[in-house]
């Protein structure tokens, strides 16, 4: 069976004016269905820049990225905008929410690019994914009326509502505190259990502690690929 | 995405900028209205430029002392005098080509009848004159070609001057009323012909012998105007050349630069005058629209713009969770559409009202037509498009990565 992710000597540079930052040097890797992988690294690493391109939000400069078997490199835009909409669950350090819209519109967004999901259904699936959070009850509040943990428990119940193959999270703790952060990685960790390919981008190591496996990048590079083969678990 | 939840979504980030949102469709409304005022007091000029026509009467040529110009008769002094009573007996003995010819003085008179008073004007004429106006009576009789072209006081009278001085109705032919110093005899009603093009009442008048009034009432010697009517329509420029040889001939009719002292009018150039006043004012209210509805579609790009900008993330956000380039662009192109509609709608309110209040000032029939209401509704949309179609692309362009980052 094919890897969910599947990366080859993949390399991403930038051109800013006179300097060329190399931020990907020939990375090579795969994921499996059903890991929870943490990629970690010092500021300025590439973690984002490798999860964009995970994301099929970037292109690589050189090398191939297979996405459920499918090369995704030379794709057109709007078959990549299909594939992050039916295969991928984004969660974001700043949440990233549309203020004065309800929790409930938020997580309904991904439905209304998905022509797969008639509109009927996508009220009644936006609220399951909110009682998976356990926010069934704020389903009519605005991100304003909300504390941070429940706005990023928003954002993870708008990654899951199309039940996605793979959930990219960028940071999601960076902005909250020890508690919030420890429930964030709770539903991280129950939705991995539950069967979701789950990649965390962390500088956290007790985060980074509550994963299998830890991918380490220093300069672009794959510094380290350790398997860690008694996470923290969840109910710690 | 469907268009439902398109209009929902463009329609709900409208109303977040509710007063942003009134402002920008501004330009969009005074275009709007300009347009549907332009075709409804457009049509409402032509209509009344018809009824005018038929008011004037049939194939009616007019000699004027004086040079006819765009904004009415200039008169050069002594000019008054050009005309006499004796031309107008000279043109109905000789010429074939016109079968009814009528001197015409007028003055404004006090009439009195009882303790009822009313200022109005009165019309000398021949019996003439009521067969080129097509002029009946509702009430008793026309005057006699005997009596109109001698001196007697009787006198017709036409609606409005009726109802001011018989408020409680009553047969008023037989009677006696007084018209400036002169007591005259009502004949007849005249058959109301209604308002003329700039409002002007033509029922507010009374008929009586030309001579009466020149001689008794205005004691002068000159004539206002010789009307005559052409036997048909095909008459016209030759009677019109006749009447032109005629005066030509007589002495005097050349001022001293060389300018002729009298000038003869048809119906036709009357309309074409007033047609003329008409399409200035289209043509002001047209250029109104264009300049409007193009300054509106600037102020719907600068806003798009600026909502693009503010709503970078929101972008960002949308593309990563699915929307394609082209989701992006039909978003941000339905809220420029549906703000240029909206004032495209207000705009049809107030050229409707506009239009009414024009109409009611210059007692045009003027109209708003559905046709109108359509190419003001097509042109809103049509602006919204265009001026909307740049800051949609711009930000269907946009890098979610970067958009996402953006502060
Ligand atoms: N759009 C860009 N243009 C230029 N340089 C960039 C861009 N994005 C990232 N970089 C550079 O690439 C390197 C890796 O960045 P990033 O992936 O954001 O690191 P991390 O997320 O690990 O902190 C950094 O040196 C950063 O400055
Ligand atoms: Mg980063």
């Amino acid at each position: 069976m094919a890897s969910v992710i599947e990366v080859k000597e993949l390399s991403r540079f930038f051109n800013t004016g006179t300097i060329r930052v190399e931020a990907l040097k020939q990375v090579s890797f795969s994921i499996e269905e059903g890991e929870l992988v943490a990629i970690t690294g010092s500021s300025g690493s590439g973690k984002s820049t490798l999860l964009g391109i995970l994301g099929c939000l970037d292109r690589p400069t050189e090398g191939d990225y297979l996405l459920d078997g499918i090369p995704v490199s030379g794709m057109h835009n709007r078959l990549l905008a299909s594939l992050r909409n039916q295969k991928i669950g984004f969660i974001f350090q700043s949440f990233q929410l549309l203020q004065r819209t309800t929790a409930l519109e938020n997580v309904e967004l991904p439905l209304l690019y998905n022509p797969a999901v008639p509109a009927g259904q996508r009220k009644e699936k936006a609220r399951r994914a909110l009682d998976r959070v356990g926010l069934t009850d704020r389903m009519h509040h605005k991100p304003s009326e909300m504390s941070g943990g429940q706005q990023q428990r928003v954002a993870i119940a708008r990654a899951l509502v199309s039940e996605p193959r793979l959930i990219l999270a960028d940071e999601p703790t960076g902005n909250l505190d020890s508690e919030n952060t420890r429930q964030v990685m709770s539903i991280l960790q129950d939705l991995n259990e539950a069967g979701s390919t789950v990649v965390i981008v962390t500088h956290e190591p007790d985060v980074a502690a509550r994963c299998r496996r830890v991918i380490t990048l220093k300069d672009g590079k794959i510094q380290a690929d350790i398997r860690n083969p008694e996470p923290v678990s969840v109910c710690m | 995405m469907n268009s439902k939840d398109l209009l929902k979504i463009s329609f709900s980030s409208l109303l977040r900028n509710g007063i942003r949102s009134w402002l920008t469709v501004l330009g969009v409304v005074i275009g709007v209205a300009s347009v549907i005022a332009m075709q409804a007091i457009g049509n409402g000029s032509d209509e009344s430029i018809k009824r005018e026509i038929r008011s004037l009467g049939v194939n009616v040529l007019m000699i004027f002392p004086g040079t006819f110009r765009m904004g009415g008769v200039a008169q050069s002094a002594g000019s008054m005098s050009v005309l006499e009573t004796g031309d107008a007996v000279a043109i109905k003995k000789t010429m074939k080509t016109v079968n009814a010819v009528t001197p015409l003085v007028q003055s404004g008179q006090q009439v009195v009848y009882q303790t009822q008073n009313w200022r109005t004007n009165v019309t000398g004429v021949w019996a003439d004159y009521f067969i080129i106006k097509n002029y009946k009576t509702t009430q008793g009789r026309l005057l006699t070609e005997q009596e109109a072209s001698g001196m007697s006081k009787n006198c017709l009278i036409g609606k409005t001057v009726y109802s001011k001085l018989f408020p409680n109705g009553g047969n008023p032919v037989g009677v006696t009323i007084r018209v400036g110093s002169v007591p005259m005899k009502i004949v007849g009603v005249l058959e109301a012909k209604g308002s003329g093009t700039f409002g002007q009442d033509q029922d507010d008048v009374i008929l009586a012998p030309f001579k009466t009034v020149q001689k008794r009432l205005m004691a002068v010697d000159f004539i206002q105007q010789i009307q005559v009517s052409a036997r048909s329509e095909h008459e016209m420029t030759s009677a019109q050349a006749e009447l032109r040889a005629y005066f030509l001939k007589k002495p005097n009719m050349i001022s001293a630069d060389g300018e002729e002292r009298f000038s003869i009018r048809s119906q036709s150039e009357i309309s074409s005058v007033l047609g003329s006043v008409s399409s200035v004012l289209i043509l002001l209210l047209s250029s109104i629209a264009a300049i409007s509805l193009v300054v509106g579609g600037i102020g719907i790009m600068n806003i798009m713009l600026v909502s693009v900008t503010e709503r970078t993330r929101e972008i960002g956000l949308r593309m990563a969770l699915g929307a394609t380039d082209r989701d992006v662009r039909t978003q941000f192109l339905a809220e420029s559409v549906m703000l240029s509609v909206w004032g495209g709608i207000l705009g049809i309110l107030f050229g409707y009202l506009i239009s009414v209040t024009v109409g009611s000032i210059l007692n045009w029939p003027v109209s708003v037509s559905p046709f109108s209401i359509g190419l003001a509704f097509t042109f809103s949309a049509l602006v919204g498009i265009f001026f909307g179609y740049y800051p949609a692309k711009k930000a269907s362009q946009l890098d979610p990565i970067e958009a996402l980052r953006y502060e």
